[in-house]
C-alpha cells in the first residue's frame, strides 16, 4: 500500500492558553478526496496553516508525501510547500496584475516546474476557461476566478491540494460546479484533495469528512 | 519576478509614469547643470591655453577676459597699436598676438589678428591656407559647417559681434582662402582675418609697419624697414581694396556705406575705438571719426605668453599702473568667474538632488501603499512557493525599475534639453556646449538615482518580508 500523502500524529497546538489541537491524528492516501469540516474558529484554517509549513505545531509530527515537516528550517519549509502543496483560497485567487494565464505561467515557475504554455492552456480547457486566458482577473467573475485558481493550483502538481472555503463566495449552482471540477481535475492530476470549510453544501460532492468540533480532537465523520 | 514588478508597475501606470517623470526631471536638471559647468569650465581652460595675459582698454577685467579670450562679450574698448611694441619689447614676454573685433559674419565674430592666433590653439588647416592679404579671411570649422561658406567663396562681415543688426560692409567682401580643423576650442567659431582687414572694413587709413609685427613669435627680430612699405605701399594696398579714399582728412563714410552703421547714434562705431565696441560706459572719443588723430589703428587687445615667470610678477602691475591699458590674467578671472557661477550652480544643483529625494519618497509612499493594498497577493505568491527573499525582490525591483526608467529618461531629456538650448540659444552656441558629450560624473548620478529607488523600495519591501504570513492569510481570505 502507498504511503500516505499526507500523515499528521500527536499534532498539539496552542495559541496561549488556548489549545487548538491536542494529540490530532490525520492520514490521507494518495487520490483521497477529504472534506474537514467545522464551524469558523474551530481550527481549520490552523490546520491548514501547519500543513502549509506556514506554522510550526507545539508537538507532534506532520508529513507530506513522505518529507516531514516537523523541524524544518522556515526555508526548508518554504521549498516543501512549493513542491508539494498547492492551496485554494476563498477570495484570494490570483495575482491581478498578470492575465490568468500568466498567473498559471507563474505558478509553474515558482513551483520548479517547466513553464509550458500547452498545459496550461490545457488546464484552462479543462476548468471551462480556456476562452479567457488572457483576461486580469478583475475581468472574470467570481465562478470564473475559482475556476481559474484551480487550474493555478493544479498547473504545479501537487501532491496535495488543500482548498480553504473555496465555495463559500459562490451560489449553489457555482458551488456544485466547483465542487466537481476540484474532484474532476484532482482525480485527473492524481492529487489528494483536502476541503476545509463549514458549506455543507460540499457534503453531496466528497462524502469523506474529519469534523472539527471543539477546537480539540478531530472525529472521523 | 522582474516580470511580475513590470506587471504590477503596468498596473498602476499613471502613479508609475509619474514618479518616473518626476526623477527624471531631477536628473535631467542634474545633468544639463553637471555639462553645463564642466563643459564650461573645460572650454575656459581649452580656450584660455597659452595666454597668461591680456592687455586691453580699462575696464572690467572679466569683460576684457571674456571679450577677447572668450568672444561671448563686448569690448571695454580699444588700445593703441603702438601697445605692441612695448610689451613685445619687454624680455619677459615670448609672445604678443593682437586682436581687433568690431563685425560678425552671421553671429560669427570676425578677428582681425595674426597667423600665430590660430597657432594659439594647434589649429591646422583643413582646407586652404592662412590668410596673406587683406581681405582674406580664415575660417574656424563651425563657422564653414554653419554658415555653408566655402572656399573661395566671398562673405560680407556686418559690424557689431552679436548679428546683422550693425548693418552690412557690403563694399568689403572678404574671401574664404582657408577653412580650419576643429580644435574643440572658441577657435571654432572664429573667423580669422589680418588686423589690416579690420581697418580697412572701418575705414581706418594704416600704414603696413603692422605688418612687420605678423611673422614672428617673439615680435622682435623683424626688418622694420623691410615692411615698412610706406604711404606708397599704403596707397597701393588701400587701391586694391577700394581704399583709395581712406584719406584721414576725407575719410567719406558715405561712400562706404557706414550710414548703415547709425554713426548718429554710435560714432565711436566707427572710429578706431569702435572696431571693437566698446562698453556702454566706454567714453565717446572726442570729436569720432571726424577727428582725424581718432582714426589711428588701434587694436582691441593682446593676448600676452610670458617667456618667464618674472613676467608675471612684474607686467600685470606695470601696465596697471603706468599706462591706459588695463591688464587681466585670464587665470584668475575665469576662476573668479566660476566661483560667482559657482554658487548658483551649486544652489540648482541642490536643487536638482532635492527633487530626486522628492521623487524618492514618491516612490516610497507609492511602494508602501501598492504593498499594502496587495500584502494578500504578496502572500498568495508565497503560497505558490515563492520564497520570501523573492516577493522582498519583487518590491525592490519595482523601486529599481522606476529609478532606472527615470535616470534613463533624466539623461536624454538632459541632454535634449541641452541640444534644444545650443540650437536656439545665441550664448549657449558660443559657449561651444556639445549637448552629446557625456559626463562621467553622469554614471554617478544615474546611480545614486538607483540607489534613492532602492532606498525607498526597502522599507515596504522589509514590512513584506516580515510580515507574518497567516495573519496576512487570515485577513485576506
Amino acid at each position: 500500500m502507498a504511503s500516505p500523502v499526507l500523515e499528521i500524529s500527536d499534532l498539539r497546538l496552542s495559541f496561549g492558553s488556548r489549545e487548538i489541537f491536542n494529540d490530532f491524528q490525520l492520514s490521507l492516501d494518495p487520490g483521497n478526496h477529504t472534506l474537514l469540516l467545522g464551524p469558523s474558529g474551530s481550527g481549520k484554517t490552523s490546520l491548514i496553516n501547519l500543513v502549509a509549513g506556514l506554522l510550526s505545531p507545539d508537538s507532534g509530527t506532520i508529513t507530506v508525501d513522505g518529507e516531514t515537516m516537523s523541524g524544518l528550517s522556515a526555508s526548508a519549509r518554504d521549498d516543501l510547500r512549493r513542491r508539494k502543496i498547492a492551496v485554494i483560497f476563498q477570495t484570494l485567487r490570483l495575482i491581478s496584475a498578470l492575465s490568468v494565464r500568466q498567473n498559471l505561467l507563474l505558478a509553474q515557475k515558482l513551483s520548479g516546474v517547466a513553464r509550458d504554455n500547452d498545459k496550461v492552456m490545457t488546464l484552462l480547457e479543462a476548468v471551462g476557461i480556456e476562452t479567457l486566458a488572457d483576461q486580469r482577473p478583475k475581468q472574470l467573475s467570481q465562478g470564473e476566478a475559482q475556476r481559474a485558481a484551480i487550474a493555478r493550483a493544479l498547473v504545479a502538481e501537487p501532491a496535495l491540494l488543500i482548498a480553504d472555503e473555496p465555495t463559500s463566495a459562490l451560489d449553489d449552482a457555482n458551488a456544485g460546479k466547483v465542487a466537481e471540477l476540484l474532484l474532476k481535475t484532482a482525480d485527473d492530476m492524481g492529487a489528494t484533495l483536502l476541503v476545509a470549510t463549514h458549506d455543507a453544501r460540499l457534503k453531496d460532492n466528497i462524502p469523506a469528512a474529519i469534523e472539527l468540533q471543539s477546537l480539540e480532537t478531530a472525529v472521523a465523520a | 519576478m522582474l516580470r511580475l514588478a513590470l506587471a504590477y508597475l503596468r498596473e498602476r501606470s499613471l502613479l508609475s509614469a509619474l514618479n518616473v517623470l518626476l526623477l527624471s526631471l531631477a536628473v535631467a536638471m542634474l545633468v544639463i547643470l553637471l555639462n553645463f559647468s564642466a563643459q564650461m569650465s573645460d572650454r575656459f581652460e581649452r580656450d584660455a591655453q597659452g595666454i597668461d595675459l591680456v592687455v586691453g582698454a580699462k575696464g572690467s577685467p572679466l569683460q576684457l577676459i571674456l571679450s577677447s579670450v572668450y568672444h561671448v562679450d563686448m569690448p571695454t574698448g580699444n588700445i593703441p597699436l603702438s601697445s605692441i611694441d612695448l610689451l613685445r619689447g619687454d624680455p619677459a614676454v615670448a609672445r604678443v598676438i593682437p586682436v581687433a573685433l568690431g563685425d560678425n559674419f552671421r553671429g560669427f565674430r570676425i578677428v582681425g589678428t595674426e597667423e600665430s592666433y590660430a597657432q594659439l590653439y594647434d589649429a591646422e588647416l583643413a582646407e586652404g591656407r592662412m590668410f596673406t592679404a587683406n581681405s582674406e579671411a580664415v575660417l574656424g570649422s563651425k563657422v564653414a559647417e554653419e554658415t555653408g561658406v566655402t572656399l573661395g567663396q566671398q562673405f560680407v562681415g556686418s559690424h557689431g559681434l552679436v548679428g546683422d543688426d550693425g548693418g552690412a560692409h557690403e563694399h568689403h567682401p572678404m574671401e574664404t582662402v582657408g577653412i580650419l580643423a576643429p580644435t574643440g576650442t572658441v577657435m571654432d567659431r572664429l573667423i580669422l582675418v589680418s588686423v589690416e582687414t579690420v581697418w580697412d572694413v572701418h575705414g581706418i587709413e594704416h600704414d603696413h609697419a603692422h605688418g612687420d609685427h605678423d611673422h614672428g613669435e617673439d615680435g622682435h627680430s623683424h626688418d622694420h624697414e623691410a615692411h615698412d612699405h610706406g604711404e606708397a605701399a599704403h596707397s597701393h594696398d588701400h587701391e586694391a581694396h577700394d581704399h583709395g579714399a581712406h584719406d584721414h582728412e576725407a575719410h567719406d563714410h558715405g561712400a562706404h556705406d557706414h550710414g548703415a552703421h547709425a554713426h548718429g547714434a554710435h560714432a565711436h562705431d566707427d572710429a578706431p575705438a569702435a572696431i571693437a565696441e566698446p562698453a556702454e560706459e566706454q567714453p565717446m572719443r572726442a570729436g569720432g571719426f571726424q577727428r582725424p588723430d581718432a582714426l589711428a589703428p588701434e587694436v582691441t587687445a593682446l593676448l600676452v605668453t610670458y617667456r618667464s615667470a618674472a613676467g608675471a610678477v612684474r607686467l600685470p602691475s606695470m601696465i596697471n599702473r603706468q599706462t591706459d591699458m588695463q591688464a587681466a590674467v585670464p587665470a584668475v578671472e575665469t576662476t573668479r568667474l566660476l566661483s560667482m557661477l559657482g554658487v548658483g550652480i551649486d544652489g540648482a544643483r541642490l536643487f536638482g538632488w532635492l527633487l530626486a529625494l522628492i521623487g524618492g519618497l514618491s516612490i516610497f509612499v507609492a511602494l508602501l501603499n501598492a504593498a499594502s493594498a496587495r500584502e494578500g497577493e504578496l502572500a498568495l505568491l508565497r503560497m505558490m512557493g515563492a520564497n520570501k527573499l523573492q516577493v522582498f525582490g519583487t518590491i525592490i525591483a519595482e523601486g529599481v525599475i522606476i529609478a532606472t526608467a527615470g535616470a534613463i529618461l533624466g539623461l536624454l531629456l538632459g541632454h535634449g534639453l541641452l541640444a534644444v538650448a545650443a540650437s536656439m540659444f545665441r550664448p549657449v552656441q558660443e559657449m561651444g556646449l556639445d549637448p552629446l558629450h557625456f559626463e562621467p560624473a553622469e554614471i554617478t548620478i544615474v546611480l545614486l538615482v538607483i540607489a534613492i529607488g532602492v532606498v525607498a523600495a526597502l522599507i515596504p519591501a522589509w514590512r513584506v518580508f516580515r510580515a507574518d504570513l497567516t495573519r496576512i492569510l487570515a485577513r485576506a481570505t
